[in-house]
């Protein structure tokens, strides 16, 4: 996500508002926003309530044996069709900003 | 009468330095490198290399001791070469063993709608974060969001 807020501005200049989620609370989300300097939104699902409906759970994936989210990314217009998405089948491998940007520089 | 001359056992410094190379090619993620969906297959790559080399240097080292010289030293580095290749085949595994996406939305389908909290605690809809570009009013409306699902903790 780093490379992500390096990019904001030309994610901005597309049209597109990129949005992180996962299960941190708001507290641990304003935590990293602050340490990081990331200034893009992050929210909060807890209960995992939002990744289970988007089918992305991953039970018993987080360190203490939480259910948490797989990594994915999914590009959405604004008739909420997905445009565009990315499952990663490693964790250390996620969609690069670069990536992202062309897959965004593509709509209409 | 013929002195005995014994063999420096190359082998297990090279299954040493595969195995290192294993180990590292984990901490290449860090810097985020452009080819990074090759850097778990070199791994695991260079971890089983590792463990083949270490098999023909404890070979030598345990069977032709006569010929090759430092069997305690072969074992010793056998045991850390066995933990760094060990680490980055666990890591392998685990990096990789996320539950399949097939019921997840796909491209041309409908994203399902939610409302969640932001990191100020304010809830918001996929209405409202379609409404307007954040942190600079001037900005026009977003045309389409990137939702990023991350594992969290961090």
């Amino acid at each position: 996500m780093r490379g992500l807020e390096k990019r904001l501005r030309e994610f901005q200049a597309v049209g597109v508002r990129p949005v992180a989620i996962s299960v941190d609370p708001p507290a641990v989300s304003l935590d990293l926003s602050k340490k990081a300097g990331y200034t893009f939104t992050i929210l909060s699902d807890p209960d995992a309530t939002v990744i289970r409906r988007y089918h992305l759970l991953h039970v018993d994936g987080g360190p203490d044996g939480r259910d948490i989210a797989r990594p994915a990314e999914f590009l959405i217009d604004r008739e909420k069709t997905v445009r565009w998405a990315n499952f990663a089948e490693d964790v250390r491998v996620r969609a690069r900003a670069d990536e992202m940007l062309a897959a965004a520089s593509q709509l209409h | 009468m013929a002195e005995v001359i014994t063999r420096w056992n190359s082998a297990v410094w090279l299954a040493l330095l595969l195995a290192m190379g294993a180990l590292a090619a984990n901490f290449a993620f860090f810097v985020n490198p452009p080819l990074q969906a090759a850097l778990p297959w070199l791994s695991l790559l260079l971890a089983i290399a590792a463990l083949v080399v270490l098999a023909i240097g404890l070979r030598r080292a345990l069977f032709h001791g006569q010929v090759y010289r430092g069997k305690v030293s072969s074992i010793v580095l056998g045991v850390l070469i066995l933990m760094f290749a060990g680490a980055s085949l666990f890591v392998f595994y685990h990096a990789r063993a996320l539950p399949n996406s097939t019921a997840a939305p796909q491209v041309g389908q409908q994203a399902p709608d939610f409302t969640l909290a932001d990191s100020s605690g304010q809830f918001v809809s996929l209405e409202n974060l379609f409404a307007s570009a954040p942190n600079d009013p001037s900005l026009p409306a977003p045309k389409a969001l990137l939702l990023i699902f991350y594992r969290g903790y961090w």
